[in-house]
């Protein structure tokens, strides 16, 4: 097994170049390592890329929210965490595994490693995510989340192509608050059995101007509730009439898109947690 | 490939497979076997160990990712044959009974001291919450660590 750990960009798009369709790019770690121990792959080379700088950075521009490969979900948390329209995000990062996860785990590898469990996939959804690609004649390409991941463990990378940032727009979300909840068996350490994601902006009376809203670990990949999205329009978020419609579209969303043997839990669990967002959300208003 | 990093602040240039992990090197070429391998997945945390001071699973870290890197583990808290405020608190509270677990604890608590050196109780459970213990309970490790906590605070307060 080869190792190349480039240095700048321009060094990792040759290593790409070299690369085999048995070629691997390790980010944090965290699931790969397992998955090698595994037998799932035995590559000839490995690419490295946390020697590049840019990779590491999370910047918030005026356009658009960066996350950098390499940014670990504790360098996203602590960015984040004070940004009211990337919150969801923020909150999604500092719950993910363990604090020794969050010290190496990344976005961009939790979104190809494309776990339907994975606790970044809704939150990337709830903003139309975009994963930037490098390409090994030093090229890039940007594709939207929803046709990066493909199904479960299963992403549109391309031999002698890696992931090189997330982003995510800025302007749509200006003035946004956002929130991200899950649940799993466990308050800690826990691997979530069904995430949800909100955004709103509320309007000057205090009603909902506009909403998004997805599902994670429910179905293969996150579902976006637009019929939610549209019955918040114009709502008090306190309003508990709201909160049970809602929680009604949420359930029967789960009830048909999930398998049938996880339909009586997710379907429950769904009500509790739509509350907590909901909470979550009235919270950071 | 050939690594160079740093191992309780000592450089070490070792010949090693990209995949071989953090773990065998500490453990077998190293002979610092303070670090615990439990279950080899990150869900246990024995293994915990300081990269460039943020604690992580040496389990999980591969040659490839330790490239001039620093990495501090049990043995670098009392490298000069003094042992750190952390061990000293774990032993005084009882915090210990088959010590599988404890290197990993006392590296995750120390990760957290680093940070932020006036943890409450919740940020101490939080910092510990990566590291399971199956025998002594986590009442004394949480005890242990502020006390750890307030003698440095006290230390601090002298040297001033």
């Amino acid at each position: 097994m080869r190792c190349l750990t480039p240095k700048t960009l321009g060094e990792m798009a040759d290593a790409l170049s070299q690369f085999t369709d048995k070629s691997k790019v390790v980010a944090g770690g965290t699931d790969y390592v397992i998955q090698a121990r595994r037998g799932k792959f035995d590559p000839d080379i490995l690419l490295y890329p946390g020697l590049i700088p840019e990779l590491h950075e999370v910047r918030l521009g005026e356009r658009e929210l960066r996350v950098g490969a390499m940014a670990t979900m504790w360098e996203i948390t602590k960015v984040l965490e004070s940004v009211p329209a990337f919150r969801a995000v923020a909150d999604a990062a500092s719950d993910v595994g363990s604090p020794q996860i969050r010290n190496k785990a990344t976005m961009a590898g939790n979104l190809c490693n494309a776990s339907p469990a994975g606790d970044m996939l809704p939150v990337s959804w709830l903003y139309d995510a975009k994963l930037e690609l490098l390409c090994g004649d030093g090229s890039t390409r940007l594709l939207p989340v929803d046709q990066f991941i493909l199904g479960p463990q299963k992403n549109a990378l391309e031999p002698g192509q890696a992931v090189i940032s997330v982003i995510m727009d800025q302007k749509p979300f200006e003035g946004c608050v956002s929130a991200f909840k899950k649940i799993g068996s466990r308050e800690r350490v826990s691997i979530s059995r069904e995430g949800m994601a909100a955004l709103v902006r509320m309007g000057k009376d205090g009603t909902v101007e506009q909403a998004r809203f997805t599902v994670g670990a429910v179905a293969s990949t996150p579902l976006r509730v637009p019929e939610t999205e549209a019955l918040m329009v114009g709502r008090h978020l306190e309003d508990s009439d709201l909160l049970s419609a809602v929680t009604k579209i949420i359930s029967q969303t789960i009830h048909d898109n999930c398998r049938p043997a996880n339909r009586l839990y997710k379907t429950e669990a769904a009500r509790g947690l739509t509350a907590d967002l909901f909470a979550r959300l009235q919270e950071r208003i | 490939m050939t690594l160079h990093f740093f191992v309780n602040e000592k450089p070490i240039e070792l010949e090693t497979a990209p995949d071989r992990r953090l773990l065998d090197i500490l453990r077998e070429d190293l002979y610092l076997t303070g670090v615990k391998e439990g279950c080899a997945e990150g869900e246990c945390g024995a293994c915990t160990v300081l990269l460039d001071d943020q604690a992580v699973h040496a389990c999980l870290t591969l040659a490839a990712q330790l490239e001039g890197r620093r990495v501090t583990t049990i043995e670098g808290l009392a490298a000069l044959g003094e042992l750190d405020i952390l061990q000293t608190c774990f032993v005084e509270e009882i915090a210990i009974q088959c010590g599988f677990c404890t290197t990993g604890m006392i590296m995750s608590a120390k990760a957290l001291l680093l940070k932020n050196p006036n943890p409450t109780e919740s940020e101490i459970r939080l910092a510990l919450s990566g590291n399971l213990c199956r025998c002594s309970g986590y009442v004394q490790i949480v005890k242990a660590v502020q006390r750890a906590a307030k003698e440095l605070e006290a230390k601090r307060t002298c040297g001033v």
